[in-house]
């Protein structure tokens, strides 16, 4: 079978799913009077359905393309990108979710700027969401990119341009309220595909988890089409592609604590109605993604098991030549066209988009809100009516998202996993640490702060895209854990030598008040 | 204030007391795993690898079953911290 062209109920599945979020984004539409309804959707959002829009924002084309993609590609070492994206939650649990609920505040730089009254450092969390969310958007567009490609036969740049105006269409439009449904829908949608993908081979073929690892340790000799020589007991075992154990460590650590610092999903966080309903919500987070980790590494070498056994299987030369040309990204959609032929990889199609979506829309309400509230409104213009600000967030939604664009076709030849990882590094190394701090240290200072930023940023933008002008001491394939560490340093020094200069006078007076409201119990 | 101290250094002792030890356990078993690869690779437990068992499956349900306890937990320490200062 081919995948271009010849898909129609593919195609249908498709359009249908996209039509049904129109519909709801339209509905939602007449429900946005306020900016707090456009940004938090009234902060009245159930636990469960606040956790299903989570995962869905949190599953993105990192997880369901690019974490199966890494594990057909590396083997045993791609389950780390799944076991560090699930443990990130932990920290958020723990350090973040409640207190951040408390505060109450729309937006990342709206804490920053709050906690310390610092017009600087709320300009700087404006750079680093920016910073943050655009390194993420760039590789859901090549996921979208690449699917819609794949679906319609479109050239590459062609989907891009496609997806960034659907999306800017139903953000804009709907704001989170609507964001909120549609991620409900759309998570079950990404949850459902990639259930099939594990059930089918795992109960309708027999292919254990065991089985499949035992066949590809076993696995020596020249892997089909490319020919390049396959040693299975290297790909099952680990440091078959993370050789550096200072490198790899940097990555645990970016992962691990990456998730805490992303703004798309510590404003999520905001929109439920207490501190005990957030903590709550992660727990529920914790389960649909724990189980959703589980299934996509296997998935992964399920496929790498097809691609290796693909002629005595019969699998079609054409899905082998896509698995060999595409398989770090298209894995996934392959293996649902050869278990379930043109219905599954529909569904899969579908859940890919779904996971494309919903993270992007996230990613553009995030960034809508550091432009639109927190630059905008409360640098540049405090007294702007309501009507003007509901419009400013729309404005700023709609160049989010066509900068999209953009950023496809700068991300175009990369792995989606891994560009990934470098968005959880640049939040690992900016917010986490002086979200941490802010919270738990009362002796933290605006300087503190505003160093931690600036490390953050600059230490990540010059560590990833500078890269090889570094020493080689210095170069890290993610350097999420080292800038993060440096970066708990310096806001450690900053304040400390602040608070040397200043005494109590370095302190925002009303410390003491934002910790009871971080720390303290909830009014009712 | 003294009040709001002992609250927030209570709440961190609990999360730390929970946080540190977890992400120590990944973390070791990230180490073992690397460290020791040949080894658990070796060691076969239902017919899956150990490195397999430890990375891909069991720290799902181990944290699952941590953290649910955990919010149990911090939610009941919250209650009692509200009950506190309602009495005085």
């Amino acid at each position: 079978m081919e995948l271009g062209y010849q898909i129609p109920v593919t195609a249908l599945l498709l359009i249908g799913c996209m039509l049904a979020f129109t519909v709801v984004t339209t509905f939602m539409f007449r429900s946005q009077k306020t900016s707090a309804d456009y940004y938090l959707a009234g902060r009245k959002v159930n636990s469960f359905i606040n956790a299903s829009a989570i995962s869905s924002d949190y599953l993105s084309a990192a997880s369901f393309l690019g974490v199966a993609g890494v594990a057909f590609l590396f083997g045993f070492d791609g389950i780390i990108y799944a076991l560090g994206f699930f443990v990130g939650y932990i920290a958020l649990l723990l350090f973040l979710a409640s207190p951040l609920r408390k505060f109450g505040r729309y937006t990342v730089p709206d804490f920053v700027s709050e906690r310390f009254h610092s017009k600087p450092a709320r300009v700087l969390g404006v750079i680093g969401v920016l910073f943050i969310s655009l390194f993420y958007m760039a590789p859901q567009m090549l996921g979208a990119g690449k699917v819609m490609g794949l679906l319609l036969n479109l050239e590459y740049g062609t989907s891009i341009i496609i997806i960034a105006c659907i999306i800017t269409f139903y953000v804009t439009v709907g704001g989170m309220k609507a964001t909120t449904v549609n991620q409900l829908v759309q998570f079950w949608i990404l949850f459902g595909a990639m259930f099939l993908l594990a059930f089918i081979p795992f109960m309708l073929k027999g292919y254990t988890y065991a089985d499949v690892v035992k066949f590809l340790h076993e696995f020596k000799g020249p892997a089909p089409i490319t020919g390049k020589e396959f040693d299975g007991a290297a790909y099952t075992s680990p440091a078959y592609w993370l050789t550096s154990l200072k490198d790899t460590l940097s990555l645990l650590l970016a992962l691990m604590f990456g998730t805490a610092g992303l703004p798309h999903i510590l404003v999520r966080f905001y929109t439920a109605p207490d501190g005990k309903a957030a903590r709550k919500t992660v727990i529920y987070v914790l389960f649909l993604i724990g189980m959703f980790y589980i299934m996509s590494p296997y998935v992964g070498h399920v496929i790498r098991y097809i691609f290796l056994n693909g002629e005595a299987m019969g699998v079609s030369p054409h899905l082998m030549q896509w698995l060999a040309d595409n398989g770090k990204n298209l894995a996934v959609p392959v293996a649902g066209s050869h278990f379930g032929g043109q219905v599954l990889l529909g569904i899969v199609v579908a859940g890919a988009f779904a996971a494309i979506l919903s993270t992007v829309a996230g990613l553009i309400i995030a960034c809508a809100g550091a432009i639109g509230h927190d630059l905008v409104v409360n640098v540049f213009n405090p007294d702007m009516p309501e009507r003007s600000r509901v419009m400013v967030a729309r404005v700023a939604s709609v160049g989010v998202g066509l900068l999209g664009i953009p950023l496809g076709f700068w991300a175009e030849s990369m792995q989606i996993a891994i560009l990934v990882g470098l968005a959880f590094a640049i939040a690992a190394s900016t917010f986490f640490p002086v979200l941490v701090m802010g919270v738990w240290w009362p002796k933290m200072t605006k300087n503190g702060a505003c160093a931690g930023l600036v490390t953050g940023i600059v230490g990540s933008f010059f560590m990833i895209l500078g890269k090889s002008m570094l020493p080689h001491f210095l170069q890290y394939n993610n350097p999420g854990g080292f800038v993060m560490i440096l970066t708990f340093i310096a806001i450690y020094v900053a304040s400390k030598m602040e608070y040397a200069a200043k005494g109590e006078a370095a302190l925002p007076p009303d410390t003491m008040e934002v910790m009871a409201l971080l720390h303290g119990p909830e009014k009712a | 204030m003294d009040q709001i101290e002992r609250i927030r250094k209570r709440q961190l002792q609990f999360a730390l007391g929970v946080g540190v030890p977890y992400f120590a356990f990944v973390i070791g078993i990230f180490l073992l795993v690397y460290l020791a690869g040949a080894w658990a690779a070796g060691v076969s437990i239902l017919g899956f690898p150990l490195h397999y068992w430890l990375v891909a499956i069991a720290i799902y349900p181990i944290t699952w079953g941590l953290f649910i306890w955990y919010v149990g937990k911090a939610n009941r320490i919250e209650d009692e911290i509200a009950e506190t200062v309602e009495g005085e």
